[in-house]
């Protein structure tokens, strides 16, 4: 029991990201292969946002910044860890453009053949 | 000073690409400004290569945050001449893919050669950047203009994209997650200072296991065997101009960054890796290209029959540089170089081809000697290359292979890579005896003058295979060996 209380967040993490794997590869309906990948991605986000996290720290941002005064001393501990949020805004910018991306091409598929299932696509294809 | 043009190359067409999205459709305006980018690229790529040459590695700190809080960019002697060879590959397909652009892409024009500086842009840092995540941000990139630049085929190339899209997107996240898990173990992102924690560290379960997601992640962008089935259909209904720069430069910096993960990465801990993983990944790599060889041999289609190509190509590469002699990685990056500019060399033929002879089925090949001697030529050239006959830089390649999985006892990789040269030989046969012996349906037709060009060009970029086969050691000897430590 205490495993799952101690690791609640990676199971977490790992339970989503298999949603979304099996998401990705093994729906037909070509949207939902793109919510797959989304949950994916966003789990993938939820996880390195956690390894910031700290018991018992403050968000952070200094009262005095750079450039002011002698800076106070700043006790790591005290604040949680910025980086991997940081890292994750690049990481949100990418997943909303690849997810643009694939919604364009999704409509010009829809265009294309007037569906957006695989198989039936697959068919239009194997016919013509 | 020279520094600078370590970020410059990577500003450069990034910059460039934002511009060319603003021109106006005019062919010979875009065309002479696309020249001219380039042309200051490739400059720039020589400056790098000197640059090395004269003072080895180099650094480059981002707006001057050192690295345990900035990013790094690095410059190695190999890294140096693999941004240079992307900046001349980059010229010659854009050159080369120039007279298609009026039926394949249209008034979108400008957009496209936006897509493709960008392009430009993140291979140059994939090549350069020595931050994990700013590796992954590079590949992200690079994947999205590929996207991009693939749709524009129209048709289906839209459902090839797709299948582009989820299977890259989950690569590129799978090499996240294990930067992920080397972050939390190390608290550092910079690849010279995770490799030094590395090495003094135990290898514990939480480093392999980063290093499976890694590996996974980069051979799904590598297509190699059995996640390669996105590749070839993606490659094929590409426009021709996508196909010059996508073809010889995204799999191969794939390859980079699966060589810089084992070597710069977990250098110091390689040969502990070797006994195990060196097993599973040779045996992965010879099944592969026996599968690549396969599927090229059972098509019809020569863009096609070369997009399988690729896929072999990958095994080529990735079992090399698995071998734990150190001849077969520097064999696996030799052929990196050589491969990039035979594949560049093979999609040129394909355009020159289609102008000659106006179809790339196999059965549309009937007298293309007649009608375009110079493309032959220069298809014969590359099938040398492919196939690993003297002077050519593919027999150089493929000897060192060779050379390096003998020494490290895995003779199923030797066995894979004679009979793809076996297959390799049937492929290009059966294409030459097409061209040369089957009697031309219609005498009258006469040479096209686009044709020839695009022949003669093809040729002259595969002359550099020649030349790269000449002076193969001395390459070998200078930008490869200096940065493979084992």
């Amino acid at each position: 029991m205490s495993v799952i209380e101690h690791n609640f967040i990676y199971l977490f993490f790992v339970v989503l990201l298999m949603i979304g794997l099996y998401g990705a590869i093994a729906k037909v309906n070509l949207v939902k292969k793109l919510f797959g990948l989304t949950i994916f991605q966003t789990a993938i986000i939820l996880f390195y946002v956690s390894i910031g996290q700290k018991k018992g720290a403050a968000i952070p941002i200094l009262e005095v910044g750079h450039g002011h005064q002698a800076l106070p001393d700043v006790v790591a501990a005290h604040y949680i860890n910025p980086l991997p949020h940081v890292l994750m805004l690049t990481a949100i910018v990418v997943g909303v453009a690849t997810v643009g991306v694939a919604l364009a091409v999704i409509q010009r598929l829809y265009a294309e053949y007037g569906t957006v299932e695989e198989d039936e696509i697959l068919e239009k294809i194997v016919r013509s | 000073m020279t520094e600078q043009l370590i970020i410059l190359i990577i500003v450069w067409p990034l910059l460039a690409g934002v511009l060319t999205a603003l021109l106006p459709c005019r062919e010979n305006l875009l065309s002479a400004w696309g020249i001219f980018n380039l042309l200051a690229c490739n400059a720039m790529g020589l400056g790098l290569v000197r640059l090395v040459l004269a003072q080895g590695s180099t650094s480059y700190h981002i707006s001057g945050w050192a690295p345990p809080l900035g990013i790094e960019l690095k410059v190695t002697v190999f890294s140096a001449l693999l941004s240079w060879l992307i900046s001349a590959v980059a010229l010659f397909g854009f050159v080369g893919g120039r007279r298609t652009w009026a039926d394949q892409i249209g008034e979108r024009l400008p957009q496209f050669l936006s897509l493709f500086f960008l392009l430009v842009a993140a291979f140059e840092g994939l090549c350069l950047s020595n931050d994990a995540f700013n590796l992954y941000v590079m590949l992200e990139i690079s994947s999205l203009a590929t996207y991009g630049l693939i749709a524009f085929g129209g048709g289906r190339a839209y459902l090839a994209t797709f299948h582009y899209i989820v299977m890259g997107t989950i690569g590129a996240s799978f090499y996240l997650i294990g930067v992920g898990y080397l972050y939390i173990k190390t608290g550092t992102l910079n690849i010279t200072a995770l490799a030094h924690m590395i090495a003094e560290t135990e290898l514990t379960q939480a480093y392999l296991l980063a290093l499976c997601f890694l590996i996974t992640g980069i051979l799904l962008k590598m297509a190699v065997f059995p996640l390669h089935f996105w590749l070839p259909n993606a490659y094929t209904y590409a426009p021709a101009a996508t196909s010059l720069l996508v073809g010889p430069l995204s799999t191969k910096l794939a390859v980079f960054l699966l060589f810089r993960i084992m070597m710069d990465i977990f250098g110091g801990v390689l040969p502990s890796l070797h006994p195990t993983w060196s097993f599973v990944i040779v045996g992965l790599a010879s099944v592969g290209i026996l599968v690549g060889t396969s599927l090229a041999l059972a098509q019809y289609d020569l863009k096609k029959t070369f997009a399988c190509l690729i896929v072999a190509e990958a095994g080529y590469m990735l079992g090399g540089l698995w071998l734990t002699d150190p001849r077969g990685t520097v064999g696996a990056l030799f052929h990196l170089v050589n491969d990039a500019i035979a594949t560049l060399v093979l999609f040129l033929v394909v355009i020159a081809i289609q102008s000659s002879v106006g179809g790339k089925k196999l059965s549309d090949l009937k007298g293309l000697f007649q009608k375009s001697p110079l493309t032959a030529v220069a298809l014969i050239l590359v099938a040398f290359n492919l196939i690993g006959v003297p002077p050519t830089a593919g027999f150089f390649s493929k000897a060192t292979l060779m050379t390096g999985a003998i020494a490290s006892g895995r003779f199923e990789f030797v066995i894979a890579l004679l009979l793809a040269s076996l297959g390799n030989l049937v492929i290009f046969f059966r294409i030459i005896e097409q061209a040369y012996f089957q009697p031309q349906d219609n005498s009258e037709a006469g040479r096209s003058k686009d044709g020839q060009r695009a022949g003669a060009f093809a040729l002259a970029i595969g002359s550099l295979l020649v030349m790269l086969g000449l002076s193969a050691y001395p390459v070998m000897e200078t930008f490869i060996r200096p940065v493979v430590h084992l």
